[in-house]
């Protein structure tokens, strides 16, 4: 019979202990315990650091019961970039925090949390002019005003 | 969200980077897919870096925007979520909408109920433009989905191109071609852009195009009967026949179509033609009555005296008559026509502007009896019903 609780430890060499179902949203995990067996030792977690690790327990707690996710592909999904209010309010965080989360989603393989993650950096861009997107996030532009030019008349269909 | 950090992997360790800037490519793929149009082309303007990245999936999605396509994709994502929409989010339900879609989508009854799907298919914005005539927006759709969309077909197979020529956009027509268009794309029928019969107003323009990008015509003897009456018609046939060269496309039944400008009194094609390929000028046909028919005798017997003319002076071959084709002239001299031609000018009356021609050719710049033909032609003209007249006019 498989442990209820597992300890894992994040890269700052703090223990933090959560129950299977809990740490098996993530694929990663999931795959490494089938692969391990049972262990009382605890699991390195090598790229994650404890605050980071604790934010995406929390969100796998909250969604422990959801759901597997149905697989839809790309194109459906950029048509509901809706957030759900919990979502939203776990996601209020500073920026460096929100892409910290999407490295570890990415990373644990936790399909949910990524996809949170990533419509939450797409929901932060709408609606901003390519100028406002690169001061959100410290863009240096490289273009030649001829370039801009081009690119701009490449895309002015999204424009419509 | 640097661009430097494109090129760092995601088993990266932590370190004192910035998160931010330590996205790996794929998940900066990843927010990318669920940006809206508009906010990933914004995005993709603000440096190279992103430029590069999302040019692809941009050009997807210019190409999804302005010629969406019917795939089963389509079913899937817009009826079967309306279905979930209404009946709630069911694997079941959803697999069963998705059976009986694929069933409808078959060809059979695709094709049969046409006018009843088109009010419930997404529209096409390069279609609409296209329609509409909003050039501006089928250059901006263009510019985004380059050749792709250029070469894009409506929901029923029919190319862009070929839509944009039958409703006479001439301005579509460049654009789609500046583009990439192939013009010589066919539809479900094997037809091609210049096989269309385009508006009238629009007729030489929209040739012309088509013509300039390489167009050939699946059928080069239709083409060149719809030349016939067009202006500038000679010269987009003759190119469309160099266009055709190497692709074993046959030249078009020449006598057929010169026979029909003939007939119709096409004096602007006939000179185009026989200017670029004067050897047209000599084609002939047997038939019953006569050995040997050339161009001039179908002209004459066809009253065309102009066209007539016409081929005299752009060189038609001038056929050595018999012995006995003479007639005595007033000063009662035996005078011998040295032409077939020049005899058939005589006797049917044709109008002076023929017989002119014919007796300015080079052939006859020494001929000694020019004034008793023309005295002849007068006479005849003035005398049509004397006994002496119907004795020539009977040897024609």
């Amino acid at each position: 019979m498989s442990a209820t609780m597992l300890t894992f430890q994040s890269n700052d060499g703090v223990d933090i202990t959560i129950a299977r179902d809990v740490a098996e949203r993530s694929v990663l995990i999931k795959n490494m315990l089938e692969d391990l067996g049972d262990t009382d030792e605890a699991i390195p977690i090598p790229n994650v650091n404890e605050a980071v690790l604790r934010k995406v327990i929390e969100w796998c707690e909250h969604h422990k019961g959801d759901p597997p996710s149905t697989g839809d592909d790309d194109d459906s999904r950029r048509k509901t970039t809706d957030i759900d209010e919990w979502d939203q309010k776990f996601m209020q965080v500073d920026q460096e925090m929100l892409f910290e989360i999407i490295l570890a989603a990415n990373y644990l393989d936790i399909k949910g949390l990524l996809d949170v993650g990533c419509k939450t950096v797409a929901n932060m861009i709408k609606g901003k002019s390519p100028e406002e997107i690169r001061k959100t996030f410290n863009i240096q532009n490289d273009f030649t005003p001829e370039e801009e030019d081009q690119i701009r008349r490449e895309n002015e269909w999204a424009e419509e | 969200m640097n661009p430097s950090s494109l090129h760092i992997s995601n088993t990266t360790t932590m370190s004192e980077t910035p998160a931010s800037h330590r996205m790996p490519v794929e998940l900066l793929l990843e927010v990318a897919k669920w940006m809206d149009n508009q906010t990933l082309s914004r995005l993709s303007r603000t440096c190279t870096s992103f430029k590069d990245e999302f040019r692809d999936q941009l050009r997807k999605r210019a190409i999804e925007y302005a010629v969406p396509t019917l795939n089963p994709s389509y079913w899937r994502h817009e009826l079967v979520n309306a279905v979930r929409q209404s009946q709630g989010r069911s694997d079941e339900i959803s697999a069963s909408t998705r059976s009986a879609l694929a069933r409808v989508y078959s060809d059979e009854i695709w094709e049969g109920l046409r006018p009843e799907w088109e009010a419930f298919l997404p529209r096409q914005p390069l279609y609409d433009a296209i329609c509409w005539g909003h050039y501006l927006t089928v250059d901006r759709l263009l510019r985004g989905g380059g050749v792709e969309v250029a070469n894009g077909q409506n929901f029923w197979d029919e190319p862009m191109l070929h839509i944009a020529v039958e409703l006479g956009r001439v301005e579509a027509v460049r654009l789609l071609l500046q583009h990439g268009a192939d013009p010589n794309i066919e539809d479900k029928a094997q037809m091609r852009a210049l096989d269309i019969r385009v508006p009238r107003c629009a007729h030489a323009a929209t040739y012309r195009l088509l013509v300039d990008a390489g167009g050939v015509s699946s059928s080069l003897h239709m083409f060149g009967m719809d030349m016939l009456n067009l202006k500038g018609g000679a010269c987009l046939l003759l190119d469309v026949i160099e266009n055709a060269r190497g692709t074993g496309r046959y030249e078009p039944r020449w006598w057929v179509i010169l026979v029909s400008a003939i007939r119709g009194e096409h004096r602007d094609f006939l000179e185009e033609i026989f200017d670029h390929r004067p050897e047209l000028l000599q084609l002939w046909r047997e038939s019953l009555a006569s050995p040997k028919v050339t161009l001039f005798d179908v002209a004459v017997k066809l009253a065309r005296f102009q066209i007539a003319a016409l081929l005299v002076r752009k060189g038609v071959r001038l056929h050595d008559a018999p012995a006995d084709y003479w007639f005595i002239d007033s000063k009662i001299r035996r005078i011998h026509v040295p032409y077939r031609e020049v005899w058939k000018a005589l006797f049917t009356r044709a109008p002076v502007v023929l017989l002119d021609a014919l007796l300015e050719r080079p052939e006859l710049r020494d001929y000694k009896f020019k004034d008793a033909i023309r005295e002849a032609a007068m006479r005849l003209n003035g005398l049509s019903s004397s006994a002496h007249t119907t004795k020539f006019v009977d040897r024609i």
